[in-house]
Order: structure tokens, then C-alpha cells, then sequence
């Protein structure tokens, strides 16, 4: 009996509330008419499409840069890249690895350039961070009316200048990765082998860093700053490099949920999607100086079911549509509780 | 700080002060209820069962700007607070009648009948029920949240105060 | 100290506020707007935004950082103003009913958010932000569903047609402008609020005086050392707990103060950048995490509005689109916040560094702590 309390206390209350709410959601939705394998196949696609921004977020929290409420930049350094495949006609692979290619080095350019801010304010990068976020996607805005793009899909119809708010990737890369390997069973179900694979090969990587020398590297420096001083650790280079791959990570995430979604959004879609990436990775028990794989894992597919369920069992139960609302109650709750946990390492 | 540990006067004395701030809270509440309290007057000039309606009379609530009312016209004033004083006018500026009056507290439209008025009747006020106006749409609810749903949809950007 | 290096520290000290006069020095003749209508427009935007401004103070002042769950205020002053219009209670009388009705659920959230800040010592901004969006959950639940369904409202007029749920959009005709036209003073073409710079001067004048009493003097100290204010008998938790409590109150009756002047209520939005807009004032004035002075509200307020009012028109004017000015004025917003922020904490670890060296020459390592909390 103590066992299972000491479990519970070490995977957290909340966890245990959300993963038993999924799972009555998943019993109740034949009841209120929605179907299991419907519902199944638009929870794993949104968990890979999601996916990569949630395991974004590991490097930065194990090298002491905390929750990345940035990761808005290294979405824009993928918008770049994808709009500017778009730009030049690239289809399918070509398009999805030519968007990947294209983002990369504004991916590391921006990564470093936020990861030097970063160093320079050790302790109260998260407001800041969401802040450069927020000014970085409101000056991409003004680049995305400015810079002469000129493909006809992508600009205004009139004035033939300024990019549209809303692309459509298809006939360039949409569902590339999805179909790739999909397994169809039934009519309704429909498993994105490709995009998941690709995710899994990405946090592998990932994985495999981690092991690494340098990964040691870095999550020493987020653990024991002091003690990786002493051991003769670049503490400011490891967290540059966190940032750079967690920017990276952002731009390859946003081009596999476009190609997946079916559209490229500008503008101001990226200033939600780091807070969307922080509730999940903090749902799947990370904290604010300590993430794992399986955090990221867990935490993205609850989330992800939670808001696909959500919306669907409880609309159809009441008849009214309040899955904005629970929404925004849970993934901030869930925020909200993990930013008041004790941490067991002072800043 | 326990509760052990303070002198029951100053207790008391806490007691009280509290009590008076709620009493006082309520109290004021109350006052701007009262005294804010908006109500739609309509002023009609029909003929009732007991009185005739005057042709070309002005009407003026408090002093402001008179309303015209030939037989069988109507009109409207909103209305803050319970006291208000009516004085009626013919077209010609000459003086009729003066007379304050005090609207119920949950009066929200209320019918002056200006001939039962002028004819010097007590029940010159009456509630009025309005017939069920059409209601505006409604626009899309929920709409625009400006970043308030992670994991949601683009916001749009918003305009300044 | 040698010439340069004071002339460096004077630019990092104000370094935002002078980047706000170069880029309003350059965006007013662009912008072809008239002087006497920017002057208008401040007078105006000063007695709508100071109010809201000021409750940020106490919090500095107490160590608690920018108080970003300010918007929980702003919310039960609006739940106030939706009861004045669903009783229909008007004017000036209007105003106080909503506050009146506004205080003791900003107490509450105050209460709530306070307790929540003191969990989370040392990240009080981001949780401030992020319990701001949890209550906003609440506050639509209540006010989209529970509204007209479990809590009953007299004025159908203000519900959505399904029967339950407030409208979008309230007008707030009853109650518009009551405090500003209470006593507006027309002088030279311009027209002040008299009434309005009353209150605004009588909140200044409290939070002088507040900041003498003991309780003033117990946030100072929490503000400047929690370990020592501790040590010397503060009731700490409390305290901070206080400053918060008035610094929802306050921006409870500030959203009143700004929705009364905008005529209008956006049921669900309005208060979203509440806290955007009254930071980025704060900040532009000069003000830091740390520091908070009356003036700094002031002069934030007139920069920050400047810029608001002229950079749409330059933008429309210089690159042909109103949106490139829209986003320009945000993305400065946005970019003032973060660049304040980074200074600050830029400067703290600065000088807990150069304490640091300076002591490096022998003596007491327990002198390092408490001087590089010092500014």
C-alpha cells in the first residue's frame, strides 16, 4: 500500500486526475456517439504532430534555461524555411526536406543569437524569453508583408504583395510523412506511421545526445551549475547549445505539424504553441529543471487526447460547445501547479 | 498569531470595526442602487376611462428639453433615480402644472399618463410591460482570443486602447 | 570613475527610455498627425491608463516583480460593471456599484493569487502570467455558461440568444464617460477630466502615504531582503500576500476607470492585454522588477501612448500599410518589455559580479549575498 502511495506521490496527483479523466473520456465517447477509432486516430495525429515541440523543450530544461516560452523563434525559423520551399516549387520529399533544409540555418542563427541573451540574464529567462518570443513573431509579422515572396499561392490576390495568413501545402508536401508507411484499418482509422516514425527517429537522436558527452555536459550544468564549473565545463556553452537545439527542434516541429496539418500559418498562430508544448511536457511530469523522454512521451500524448477528447465527448454530451473553456482551465492548471512545486535544486 | 493570544478587547474591538466596514459596504451599495438606479419613462398623452388628452402640451422631466405631445402621442425619457419633477406646458409657454414625484425602486419602464396628471389624480403612474422587442444577433462568441488557448487556434492581432 | 564609463552607466540606467524618445523624435512628423491632436489623445489616454498603471507599484516595491496577475483585477472590476448593467444602475452611481461589487471578489482573487506567488518564490512573473490565463478559464465559465443559467440576470438584454451566457460586446452608454464628463474642464481646445486626475491624484497620494505606515515599511523590507526581513520579526508570506490584495483591488477599479472612457465592454477580451499594456508603461517610464516610482508611471503612460497613437499612421504612411503599423506598435510593446527585462536582470548579475571581485581581495563571503541584492 505504501508502495503505491510513494508512486503516486512521485508521478504527481495531477498526472493520476488527468490520465483516469482520459480514460473515462475514452468510455464515454461511444456512449455520447463518437467513435473510439475516430477519436484514436485524431489523438495519434495530433501527437505527432505536436510531438516535436514537446520534446523541443527537454534540452533547455536540462541545462537550467528553464521552460522554453521562446520556442516561438525557432517555429518563425521554420516558417522561413517552409515558405521560402513553397517559394521555389518543391513537392513532396523534396518540399518537406527542402523546408527542413532552408530553416536550418536560420534555426542555428537565431538559437545562438537567443541563447547568448539567454546566458546574460541566468535566472529570469522564462519571462524573458516569452517576451523575445512575442516580439520576435510580431517583427516576423512585418517581414511576412514586406519581403517579396511572389508565388501566387502564397500572396495576397489584389495588392500581389505580402504573404497570406493561411497557405495551403497541398500538392507540396502535405501528408507526406503521414501517408508514408500509413496503415489503414477500417475506414475511419488511419495510423501516420511515417510522421511517427519520424518523431521517433528525432527523439532517438535526441536520446543519443543526452548520452553523450556533451549531453552529460548539459545536464550537468542545468543540475549542478557549480560543480560543471569546476569540472572544467563551458557553462554558458552548453546552454547555447540547448537553445540552439531546442530552436532547431522548434523549426523541424513546425514544418512536420504543417505538412501534417495541411497548411502553413503566419502571422500570429506561433504565439500560442510554446504554452501549448510547456502544459504538455509539464502534464507528462517534467518540471521546471528536469525533463526525461518519457515525460515528453507521456506528457504529449495525454494533452493531446485530453484536447482532442475533450471537445468531442463533452460537446456532444451537453450539446454546447465548452472545450475552449476546459481547455484553458486544465493545460494553465496543469502549468500553474507544476511552477509552485518545490524544486529539489536551488536556482 | 493565534487567536489565544489576543486580549478579548482587542477582540471586541476588532469585531466591531469589521461589523461597521460590512455595514457600511452594504449601506453604500444600497445608496448607489437607489440613487443610480435607471428607469424608462413614457409619457403619454391618451385619453383613460377618467380623463380627456390635452392637445399641444410640452412636457419637460427635471428641466430638460420639453416633449411635444398632441392628443394621443407618446414619448419616452430615461430616467436616473427615484425623484424626478415633471412640469407641464401648453405650446403657447404658458404654465400648467408642477408636480415631483418618486418612481418605484423596481420600476424599470414606468407610464406617466399626463391626463390623469393634469386631471389631478393620485395614479398617474403605472407600470409598463413592453411587448417582446427582436433581439440583435449575435455575434461569433468566444471569438478572437488573443493567445488564450494554448494549443489553439491564431489569435488576431489587437487594437490599442 | 572616468567620463565614459558614467556616460555608459546613464545609458544602461535609461537606455528604454531613451530608445522611446528617438523612435517617437522619428515616428511623429511621419506619422502627419497635428500636435494638438497627440495632446488630446495623451490627455485622454492618461486619465483612462494611469490608474491601472499605478496598481503595479506595490508589488515592486514589495519584491514581488511585475504583477502580471493584475488581470485577475481587471476581471472582477468587469464582473462589477456586467451587475450595474444588469440592474440598469447608472452614471457615476454605476461606477461605484461596480466597484463596490468589484472589491470583495478582487479581494478574493488577490487572496488567491498572492498565495499561489508565494509557492512559486523566485518565478512570481511567469506564474503571475500563466494563473492570469487559469482565472480567465474561470471567469469565461462563469460568465459564458453560468451567467443567465445558475446565476440569474434581470437585463435579457445582455445575454446571448441561446438564453444563457453575456453578449460579446456590452454597451456601456449608461455608464459612459460618467467619471470623465463628472468635471470636464474645456481649456484651449482641449478637454480634461477633472474628475478622473482627481482620483488618480488621490491614489497617488494613498500609495505615499501607504508606503510611510508600518505595513509600507514591512513590503520594503520584503522587498529588499526576504531572509532579513524575516529574521527581523516581518510576517513575510503575509505580507506579499497584502501587496497583491492591493494591487488587484486597484486594478479592479483601474478597468473601470478605462472601461467607463472606452464606452464599451468586450465581454471576453478586454481585459486579455490589461497587464500587457500597463507592464510595458511601467517599464518604458523607467521603471525595473525592482523599482517603481510615481513619475515613472506617468512619463510611461505619455511614451508609450505616443508611440501607440503615432506608429500606425507612420507605418501607413512610410510603407504604404496600416497592418506594417499595427504590428510594428506591437512588436515595440512586446520588444520594450523584453528589453527592460534584460537590462534589468543584466545589471543585477553585473553588479553581484563586480561585488564579487571587489571582495575577491580577502575578506567576508557572507557580505557578497546580501550587496549584490543591492542596487
Amino acid at each position: 500500500m505504501l508502495k503505491i502511495k510513494q508512486f503516486a506521490t512521485n508521478f504527481g496527483w495531477p498526472r493520476i486526475i488527468i490520465f483516469f479523466f482520459l480514460i473515462m473520456l475514452f468510455v464515454a465517447a461511444p456512449f455520447v456517439g463518437v467513435r473510439i477509432d475516430a477519436s484514436l486516430g485524431d489523438v495519434l495525429n495530433r501527437f505527432g504532430q505536436n510531438g516535436l515541440f514537446v520534446l523541443a523543450l527537454v534540452p533547455m530544461i536540462q541545462s537550467g534555461c528553464g521552460l522554453n516560452f521562446g520556442l516561438s523563434i525557432g517555429i518563425v525559423a521554420g516558417l522561413i524555411g517552409s515558405t521560402l520551399s513553397v517559394q521555389l516549387g518543391l513537392l513532396g520529399f523534396a518540399g518537406f526536406f527542402g523546408a527542413v533544409a532552408l530553416a536550418l540555418p536560420f534555426a542555428v542563427l537565431f538559437g545562438w543569437v537567443y541563447g547568448k541573451l539567454l546566458n546574460k540574464v541566468k535566472g529570469e529567462e522564462m519571462t524573458i524569453a516569452m517576451y523575445v518570443g512575442f516580439a520576435g513573431v510580431m517583427f516576423m509579422c512585418i517581414m511576412w508583408l514586406a519581403l517579396p515572396y511572389t508565388a501566387p499561392t502564397m500572396v495576397w490576390g489584389y495588392a500581389g504583395k505580402g504573404l497570406r495568413t493561411t497557405i495551403s501545402v497541398e500538392g507540396f508536401y502535405r501528408q507526406v510523412l503521414n501517408e508514408f508507411l500509413s496503415i489503414r484499418i477500417g475506414s475511419t482509422f488511419v495510423f501516420p506511421t511515417g510522421m511517427l516514425l519520424f518523431d521517433g527517429l528525432c527523439a532517438y537522436l535526441l536520446w543519443l545526445f543526452m548520452r553523450t558527452k556533451s549531453g552529460t555536459a548539459m545536464t550537468a550544468v542545468g543540475s549542478n551549475p557549480d560543480y560543471a564549473r569546476a569540472s572544467g565545463i563551458s557553462v554558458d556553452k552548453m546552454r547555447t547549445t540547448s537553445v540552439i537545439i531546442s530552436t532547431v527542434l522548434g523549426a523541424v516541429g513546425i514544418v512536420v505539424f504543417q505538412q501534417s496539418y495541411g497548411f502553413i500559418q503566419l502571422y500570429t498562430a506561433p504565439l500560442a504553441m510554446p504554452f501549448a508544448a510547456v502544459a504538455a511536457i509539464l502534464i507528462g511530469g517534467a518540471s521546471v529543471n528536469k525533463a526525461s523522454m518519457v515525460n515528453v512521451l507521456v506528457g504529449a500524448f495525454l494533452f493531446q487526447g485530453l484536447l482532442t477528447m475533450t471537445p468531442s465527448v463533452i460537446n456532444s454530451a451537453l450539446h454546447t460547445d465548452i472545450s475552449e473553456v476546459v481547455r484553458l482551465i486544465v493545460s494553465n492548471g496543469i502549468i500553474i501547479y507544476a511552477l509552485t512545486r518545490k524544486t529539489k535544486v536551488a536556482k | 498569531m493565534n487567536a489565544m493570544s489576543i486580549a478579548p478587547k482587542t477582540r471586541i474591538r476588532r469585531l466591531l470595526v469589521r461589523s461597521g466596514i460590512i455595514v457600511v459596504y452594504v449601506l453604500l451599495v444600497g445608496i448607489v442602487f437607489v440613487l443610480g438606479k435607471g428607469h424608462t419613462l413614457i409619457v403619454d398623452n391618451k385619453k383613460t376611462l377618467e380623463s380627456e388628452a390635452i392637445d399641444g402640451i410640452v412636457v419637460s422631466i427635471d428641466g430638460k428639453e420639453g416633449m411635444e405631445l398632441y392628443a394621443g402621442d407618446r414619448d419616452m425619457a430615461k430616467l436616473k433615480g427615484q425623484r424626478h419633477r415633471v412640469s407641464v406646458e401648453t405650446i403657447t409657454g404658458e404654465k400648467k402644472l408642477e408636480k415631483s414625484f418618486v418612481l418605484p425602486i423596481d420600476g424599470d419602464m414606468l407610464l406617466l399618463s399626463v391626463p390623469k396628471l393634469m386631471a389631478g389624480q393620485e395614479n398617474f403612474l403605472e407600470p409598463f410591460v413592453p411587448r417582446d422587442q427582436p433581439r440583435p444577433a449575435d455575434e461569433q462568441v468566444g471569438d478572437n482570443n488573443v493567445f488564450t488557448s494554448p494549443g489553439g487556434e491564431a489569435p488576431a492581432p489587437v487594437p490599442a486602447p | 570613475m572616468s567620463g565614459k564609463k558614467s556616460f555608459g552607466r546613464f545609458f544602461t540606467e535609461n537606455a528604454v527610455v531613451i530608445i522611446f524618445l528617438l523612435i517617437t523624435f522619428a515616428a511623429v512628423p511621419s506619422s502627419g498627425l497635428s500636435i494638438q491632436y497627440i495632446v488630446q489623445e495623451m490627455i485622454t489616454r492618461l486619465g483612462r491608463n494611469t490608474f491601472l498603471v499605478l496598481a503595479l507599484i506595490l508589488p515592486i516595491f514589495a519584491g514581488m516583480g511585475l504583477n502580471f496577475g493584475m488581470t485577475l483585477g481587471a476581471m472582477s472590476g468587469q464582473i462589477g460593471l456586467i451587475m450595474a448593467i444588469n440592474w440598469n444602475v447608472g452614471g457615476v452611481e454605476g461606477l461605484i456599484f461596480a466597484a463596490l461589487l468589484g472589491t470583495p471578489v478582487s479581494i478574493l482573487m488577490g487572496y488567491v493569487c498572492g498565495s499561489v506567488l508565494n509557492k512559486a518564490k523566485g518565478r512570481e512573473m511567469v506564474t503571475g502570467y500563466m494563473l492570469a490565463f487559469f482565472i480567465n478559464g474561470i471567469y469565461q465559465l462563469v460568465v459564458l455558461y453560468m451567467m443567465g443559467a445558475i446565476f440569474p440576470i434581470r437585463s435579457h438584454a445582455i445575454l446571448l440568444s441561446r438564453g444563457y451566457g453575456i453578449r460579446n460586446t456590452l454597451n456601456l452608454d449608461m455608464v459612459r464617460q460618467s467619471l470623465d464628463d463628472l468635471l470636464m474642464l474645456k481649456l484651449g481646445g482641449y478637454a480634461i477630466p477633472i474628475a478622473t486626475f482627481l482620483v488618480i491624484a488621490l491614489l497617488c497620494a494613498f500609495v505615499i502615504w501607504f508606503k510611510k505606515t508600518k505595513l509600507g515599511q514591512d513590503m520594503r523590507a520584503v522587498g529588499h531582503d526576504m531572509a532579513v526581513a524575516e529574521a527581523a520579526g516581518v510576517p513575510v508570506d503575509r505580507t506579499r500576500i497584502i501587496a497583491i490584495i492591493i494591487s488587484t483591488v486597484l486594478a479592479c477599479y483601474g478597468q473601470i476607470i478605462f472601461l467607463q472612457n472606452m464606452g464599451n465592454l468586450a465581454t471576453y477580451n478586454a481585459h486579455d492585454q490589461t497587464s500587457f499594456f500597463a507592464v510595458a508603461a511601467i517599464l518604458v517610464g523607467g521603471a525595473s522588477v525592482k523599482k517603481a516610482t510615481i513619475p515613472n508611471v506617468f512619463v510611461g503612460v505619455i511614451l508609450l501612448h505616443i508611440l501607440f497613437v503615432v506608429t500606425p499612421r507612420a507605418g501607413q504612411n512610410l510603407f504604404g500599410s496600416a497592418m506594417i503599423g499595427e504590428y510594428f506598435r506591437q512588436f515595440i510593446g512586446y520588444g520594450v518589455i523584453a528589453l527592460s527585462l534584460v537590462l534589468y536582470a543584466w545589471r543585477a548579475r553585473r553588479d553581484v559580479l563586480r561585488s564579487r571581485e571587489g571582495l575577491r581581495g580577502g575578506a567576508d563571503r557572507a557580505a557578497v549575498a546580501s550587496e549584490g541584492a543591492a542596487e
